[in-house]
């Protein structure tokens, strides 16, 4: 998204001051949450803007202010929202943590932590990142005027951060269709995923989807676990993605403070599911996500021992999801698993296969992909025949 | 001369309309420490200003120019 130069970020439209001052927020004096010395007048605009900024806070509700701002009203919130994953990223600590071969995030070396810190962790999100300004990691601003707003906006905060994948799935800005369920103007994203699942509900879980907050398809489409002979036969197998999603963004590589380092791919990839305790599916899509043995080199994690101790190809939910697809979609006369099914060298490509693998990340370049990813390649998980 | 005296269910209905007087009270005058507000005009008279702040960053920045797409 285009970016708010430094002035615009903290403008307040004329116009708009009447609606600000009116909310219920707007009635608050400024200095309550933002401190500084307003009364303190300079000669000229510059002394005037100093003086009062004399110990201006500029994110009132980041974690070391927010029980004395938007805790003051909203405490239930605040308290629960302390242990969220969007406020604390708990899944990308714990994975790092693992991979180094240390019991927690706690225990990795300063240096790893200070670097998280800086690079990784501005990903995280305060009240303010969702109901006041763009998220910090797309710089800030305000979304209108220091409104607050009581539902994030789907393009200045929601894709903000997650746009490179789930925002141009959704919005079909690729090559592929758009997802069914984006419907402009009916639809949000806070339909799916709600105040709950955003705040969290108070318990610190392990990442992500360790818990039964994040949406399932399944919540809404109850009544179809027999509407055709694909969910008669594969229903509780497979994740309603394997068939329902188009192809997704795979990302091969990051290096600590660069970022991305090889270029992301346009991919599909049906796995076993690294995650069977927390989704009950066999099989599941998969992606690559932005790691290798260096990743964090330049945080002076200069191996990680246990890089091969859980797979680079991660469960996910692509946000692209159609009824109609290339697999769900046979030609008239051909049998219905013509599209999915492995026979010969048909449809291979849809699988993470042992061999595709060794082809994609040579052992001479990535020596432990092979062995990370044994636990969701599915060639042993395949009917006899479809791989002879 | 008339003696006027409550009985104990008098009593208790006086005292629960008076305490729930009382924190009717204490709602408002904590609503109205909101409500009646004077705004400080000083903060928003430079933060309407697009002259003034634009000024002032170019001041710190030496420009103020967006460094492109997010």
């Amino acid at each position: 998204m285009p970016q708010l130069a430094a002035w615009e970020k903290v403008h307040i439209d004329a116009e708009k001051i009447d609606q600000f001052l009116n909310s219920t927020h707007g009635k608050i004096p400024c200095e309550d949450c933002h401190g500084g010395e307003p009364e303190i007048l300079g000669e000229n605009n510059e002394e005037h803007m100093n003086a009062a900024h004399t110990g201006l806070i500029h994110e009132p509700s980041s974690p070391e202010y927010v029980e004395e701002t938007c805790g003051f009203c909203h405490a239930n919130i605040v308290d629960v929202n302390k242990t969220s994953m969007h406020a604390n990223l708990w899944g990308e600590k714990n994975f790092l943590a693992e991979r180094a071969g240390v019991k927690s995030y706690d225990a990795l070396p300063p240096d790893v932590k200070e670097g998280y810190n800086k690079d990784c962790f501005k990903c995280h999100t305060t009240c303010g990142d969702c109901h006041i300004t763009r998220p910090d990691a797309v710089e800030s601003g305000f979304l209108d005027n220091h409104l607050f707003t009581r539902t994030p906006d789907r393009d200045l905060n929601c894709t903000a951060c997650h746009g490179s994948r789930v925002g141009e799935e959704y919005l079909g800005q690729r090559d592929e269709q758009r997802d069914v369920h984006y419907i402009p103007g009916a639809m949000h994203c806070v339909d799916c995923h709600d105040a709950t699942e955003m705040h969290g509900d108070g318990t610190k879980y392990e990442h992500r989807f360790a818990n039964d907050l994040v949406p399932r398809c399944e919540d809404c489409h109850n009544t179809v676990a027999d509407s055709n002979n694909y969910h008669s036969t594969h229903w509780g197998d497979m994740s309603c993605t394997v068939c329902h999603s188009q192809e997704y963004k795979s990302c091969n590589s990051c290096h600590a403070g660069e970022g991305i380092t090889e270029p992301s791919y346009i991919d599909f990839k049906i796995g076993l599911n690294p995650l069977p305790e927390d989704r009950n599916y066999k099989y599941v899509t998969l992606r690559h996500i932005p790691i290798s043995e260096d990743t964090y080199t330049n945080w002076g994690l200069a191996e990680l021992d246990n890089y091969t101790v859980m797979p680079t190809w991660k469960y996910t939910v692509p946000h692209n999801i159609r009824r109609w697809t290339v697999r769900t979609e046979v030609d008239s006369g051909e049998a219905c698993y013509g599209a999915c099914h492995i026979d010969g060298t048909a449809n291979r490509e849809y699988y993470l296969l042992r061999d595709s693998l060794e082809v994609q990340f040579p052992a001479s370049g990535y020596p432990g992909e092979i062995e990370a990813n044994e636990p969701v390649v599915v060639d042993e998980a395949l009917p006899a025949g479809w791989l002879n | 001369m008339h003696t006027y005296r409550l009985s104990l269910k008098q009593a208790l209905t006086t005292l629960v309309l008076l305490i729930g007087l009382l924190a009717l009270f204490s709602c408002e005058e904590e609503s109205d420490t909101i409500v009646d507000h004077e705004y400080d005009s000083s903060c928003l008279s430079c933060h309407t200003d697009s002259d003034a702040l634009l000024a002032l960053a170019e001041e710190e920045t030496g420009g103020g120019e967006s460094s492109g797409e997010g």
